[in-house]
């Protein structure tokens, strides 16, 4: 195991490690229970496009909600998922990150929208290791960014009078002072 | 699906971006919040009104006061005192450096102790032998601990634990730099309270005054990777030390390398019935071979092994000298990483091959330089 210096990222590192040992071990569980692991099986997914695509069971195992659909229905290879909330692009997107193994070198790759719609997807999905990854990813992207870029970034409205920033700057000073904007 | 309705409604594809974005539970927000150093979490305040008081519930404390410790002696305190006591400080990634940092640190591990810290991670540099350390005591107080790292610079003294870690809770812990105090005139043994512990890593320990035997004594321990990087020791390259293994669910060892862990003796009083996997990297500087086949002996209920190496000195003198081979049992498979491939030839990874293998009936061994893909080779292929 690498020992990075970033801290976030080892923290990523560490959890994403703990969650794939702790999955190891549900799968292990699940697999007497339900007859439907098979290696190289595949789900049938419909994005929000209407693109109906075919995802490894592997991936789908990530996916919690769909795992609850799974876990309710007698399920058999016509059975389609509607993933509303999710393209077929960042759909996409997220069969590369797991299979890179989510690599951060990945998310370098990836433009602001695509980590944000990566975010939604994957609180939709219900996926954590990919929730983690992309949380670290975005953190890295805004880490050290002035005020202005974060807003931008989020597409946050500032919603506070000048007066009241201004406010908020002093009362919080030690935050603020002493610090580079960059 | 409110949200799929609202999306129709929305004039631009762009607007329809930021809803989304704005539209994000506080918990995502916050989950983002949680990857981010304290400051920035702190600046994030001045967002909107939505983002007002949204870092007072950021679960984490991650700063590195490396060139500005002037500020986060300001800072840290301010955090503490206005974040939402009610809410946990789970993850904490202190690095701080400088004369001031055993306050700022002891602060902050005070404050942790109350607030259900989990992982705990602190990185420092600590110069001054004369000063006791007073946020070591406190860590034994964080009754929720599951995981915590502990590093002190290389280049500087280790940082002194007591004899014993009471950390009933701790599954994982990682050190760097570190020395026990002795329990008696010749042997350390800090790990036998852990009773949940489950992952040690050890980085550049040391030992204390006369100690000359460090006791590994955990009954819970799954995994173990110890290793000695380039650090401050007192002690001369004869010295003999000997690592004590009382971990009789150890199921994996990673074991690196420096020039004083050459010398060291392993040895284990449980057989060490679980072990699964072993790796031994020897990356760093020349290693005798037997030094290596002797921890093998120990650690021969593996089924997997990899074994890296830039140099092993004596491999040609194998045959002339009666060398005990260890007795693999349960082997299933053996990898070898040839770090330096143009030092090792192809006769010596014969040998070493021949020599681990005698007691074992695998049959594939697959051998690889660094950063390239392993190519398997049949056992008869590279013992002809």
């Amino acid at each position: 195991m690498a020992e990075r210096g970033e801290s976030s990222e080892a923290v990523m590192l560490k959890k994403t490690e703990e969650e794939k040992l702790r999955k190891g071990k549900m799968i292990v569980g699940d697999e007497s229970k339900a007859g439907y692991e098979e290696e190289g099986k595949k789900v049938k997914l419909v994005t929000s496009d209407g693109v109906t695509m075919e995802v490894e069971i592997s991936i789908v195992k990530e996916m919690e909600i769909i795992q609850t659909f799974i876990g309710a229905t007698d399920t058999d290879d016509s059975f389609i998922f509607p993933i509303s909330n999710v393209s077929s692009h960042i759909l996409n997107q997220i069969i590369e990150l797991v299979k890179g193994e989510y690599d951060q070198e990945l998310a370098k790759k990836l433009s602001h929208d695509e980590l944000k719609e990566i975010l939604v997807a994957a609180n939709y999905l219900n996926m954590k290791t990919l929730f983690h990854f992309i949380a670290t990813a975005i953190a890295n992207v805004i880490q050290n960014k002035s005020v202005e870029f974060v807003r931008d970034f989020f597409g946050i409205v500032n919603d506070f009078t000048e007066e009241e920033e201004a406010e908020l700057r002093k009362t919080n000073a030690w935050a603020f002072e002493g610090v580079d904007e960059d | 699906m409110a949200r799929r309705k609202f999306r129709k409604t929305s004039r631009s594809g762009r607007e329809d971006e930021k809803d989304r974005i704005s539209n994000l539970p506080e918990a995502v927000l916050l989950h983002v919040m949680n990857f981010m150093n304290a400051r920035d979490v702190v600046r994030t305040c001045v967002l909107s009104k939505r983002w007002k008081n949204l870092w007072k519930q950021v679960t984490t404390l991650s700063f590195s006061s490396s060139g500005k410790i002037l500020f986060y002696n300001k800072f840290v305190p301010q955090f503490l005192s206005n974040r939402d006591a009610s809410t946990s400080l789970i993850d904490l990634d202190i690095r701080a450096y400088g004369f001031k940092a055993p306050k700022l640190i002891t602060g902050i591990v005070k404050y942790a102790a109350r607030h259900n810290a989990k992982h705990l991670k602190i990185t420092t540099e600590y110069n001054f032998r004369a000063i006791p350390n007073p946020f070591i005591p406190l860590i034994f107080s964080c009754h929720s601990l599951t995981s915590l790292v502990l590093t002190t610079c290389t280049g500087v003294l280790p940082l002194e634990l007591p004899k014993s870690l009471l950390l009933p809770t701790l599954k994982t812990l990682h050190l760097t730099n570190v020395r026990f105090a002795a329990i008696d005139d010749h042997c350390v043994q800090p790990f036998s309270a852990c009773s949940v512990l489950n992952t040690l890593g050890m980085e550049g320990y040391s030992f204390c005054n006369n100690a000359d035997t460090l006791c590994i004594t955990n009954s819970n321990l799954s995994i173990l990777k110890i290793s000695n990087s380039v650090v401050y020791n007192p002690y001369p390259r004869t010295f003999k030390h000997k690592i004590i293994l009382s971990t009789p669910n150890l199921a994996s060892i990673t074991i690196g390398d420096n020039i004083i862990f050459s010398d060291h003796q392993l040895t284990s009083t449980s057989g060490l019935p679980f072990l699964e996997e072993v790796n031994v990297k020897i990356l760093s500087s020349p290693m005798d071979y037997s030094v290596v086949a002797g921890w093998l002996q120990v650690l021969s209920h593996a089924k997997r092994l990899t074994l890296s190496f830039r140099i092993l000195n004596d491999v040609p003198n194998l045959v002339s000298m009666e060398i005990q081979s260890p007795c693999f049992v349960r082997l299933e498979s053996l990898k070898m990483v040839l770090v330096n491939q143009h030092k090792v030839s192809e006769e010596e990874v014969n040998i070493i091959v021949r020599h681990l293998l005698q007691n074992s009936t695998i049959t594939t061994v697959s051998v690889c330089h660094e950063f390239q893909k392993a190519r398997s080779l049949s056992r008869a292929a590279l013992l002809k």
